[in-house]
């Protein structure tokens, strides 16, 4: 029994095993990327080694509605760690910017403030390899905000987004594909004293990245989301939309990557304005996104 | 039966039942233990900054105990995104990477301070 506790490979250990190892091996200049920030908007599955730690700086904005001038961006400012090899935290500082003027419904408005916190909680429940071909992650995202991204005005808001994140090698080390799909319920109490109103928003997403050289990778990505009120759960549609645009993805070193990815609204409907072609009332004509990652 | 029968035959009893998760107990530590218990041990070298061997080779479904050695004057960083590892490696140093069992296939690795110099661990 004791050698039989004891047991180790032979073919492992024997120094003849190395003799078996392929004596062709070539280094492929494409070496594995994590996937975490390759599509743009569309998340990928991977979340780092155990033990890993993450700053990182994102700005997600919005621009342009029917008439007049609108320009509105979420910034965070974030802190990551891995715990175990299959969990990752988030911690982030949400700032927000808006800059609109003479957009109906909306007040004018030009401010960049603090606005609020944000958490994240991503479990990779697969890990693209061997074993499995796709891999999948679960995000839980919850966000505590006391200014609006959307036009600047001061409310409370508690907001808990969680996505399922799909992606696969069709080429490996190459060619990437990712899937997202989303589900966040909010609460907002407005400042003034007005009315709790209650939105949910589904959301799906798809993205190829290609690697034209090995630190850099383009892409494409199509996004379709759904508006609903009257409660957190998908109670009253009250329009889509699609976007569709590019997205770029460069690994500055070993340790830092910064990616970047444009939306523009190709379709969409809004209750409200059934006669138009774009839902300009619940969501914006192009949406854009920059984010820097430091690994340390 | 008098009262020291009685209690004798308790006694039987007693060390019967002790024996027996005695047995039950090895049985289980037997079964169980040296699933978890067995390790493959596997060691590489970086030098002249180099992965050597390039290619290991090492049991499928069964715990890995991998030794690094860095044998260069630089440090290096021992990476695998399929493996989940991360580890830097001090330069003429080691150290010791517990990757958990595999299923069978080819897991690349790389020196993420030298990305030219990669490997590759083969689960089969």
């Amino acid at each position: 029994m004791i050698s039989f506790f004891s047991m180790r490979t032979a073919s492992a250990h024997d120094p003849k095993s190395a003799a078996n190892a392929d004596p062709s091996f070539v280094a492929n200049a494409f070496v594995e990327l994590e996937t975490e920030y390759l599509f743009g908007f569309t998340q990928g599955t991977d979340i780092g080694q155990p033990g890993e730690k993450e700053i990182g700086f994102e700005s997600v904005g919005a621009f342009g509605k029917r008439e007049g001038q609108y320009r509105a961006a979420e910034h965070k400012l974030e802190f990551a760690y891995n715990p175990t090899d299959n969990i990752h935290l988030e911690l982030g500082l949400l700032g927000v910017t808006t800059n609109i003027k003479n957009v109906p419904d909306f007040d004018n408005k030009r401010i960049t403030t603090f606005a609020g916190v944000s958490g994240e909680l991503k479990w990779l429940i697969l890990n693209r390899g061997p074993a499995s071909p796709v891999g999948l992650t679960l995000a839980v995202e919850p966000e505590f905000a006391w200014i609006d991204d959307g036009d600047g005005s001061r409310f409370r808001k508690v907001a808990l987004e969680t996505k399922l994140l799909a992606d696969t090698e069709l080429i490996p080390n190459r060619l990437y594909l990712g899937f997202n799909a989303g589900y966040e319920p909010e609460v907002i109490r407005p400042k003034n004293g007005g009315p709790v109103e209650h939105e949910s928003t589904l959301s799906f997403s798809s993205a190829l990245s290609f690697r034209v050289i090995p630190n850099v990778a383009i892409g494409a990505e199509v996004q379709y989301m759904r508006a609903y009120d009257m409660g957190i759960g998908l109670n009253h549609f009250t329009g889509d939309a699609v976007f569709v645009g590019p997205s770029l993805f460069i690994k500055l070193s070993s340790k830092s990557s910064l990616t970047l990815a444009w939306g523009r609204q190709v379709r969409g409907h809004s209750v409200d304005e059934p006669d138009q072609r774009l839902n300009l009332a619940d969501f914006s004509r192009d949406i854009g996104k920059v984010k820097a990652n430091f690994e340390f | 039966m008098d009262t020291n029968s009685k209690v004798t035959v308790m006694k039987v009893q007693l060390t019967k039942i002790f024996a027996g998760f005695t047995f039950a107990a090895a049985l289980a530590f037997t079964l169980v233990v040296p699933a978890t218990a067995q390790e493959a041990s596997l060691s590489i070298t970086i030098k002249n900054k180099q992965f050597q061997p390039a290619e290991l080779r090492a049991p499928a479904n069964k715990a890995i105990r991998l030794t690094v050695r860095n044998a260069d004057s630089v440090a290096a960083e021992f990476e695998s995104r399929t493996l989940r590892v991360e580890k830097v490696i001090p330069a003429n140093g080691s150290a010791v990477i517990n990757i958990k069992p595999l299923a069978p296939g080819r897991y690349g690795f790389f020196d993420d301070f030298n990305q030219s110099n990669q490997g590759v661990l083969v689960a089969q």
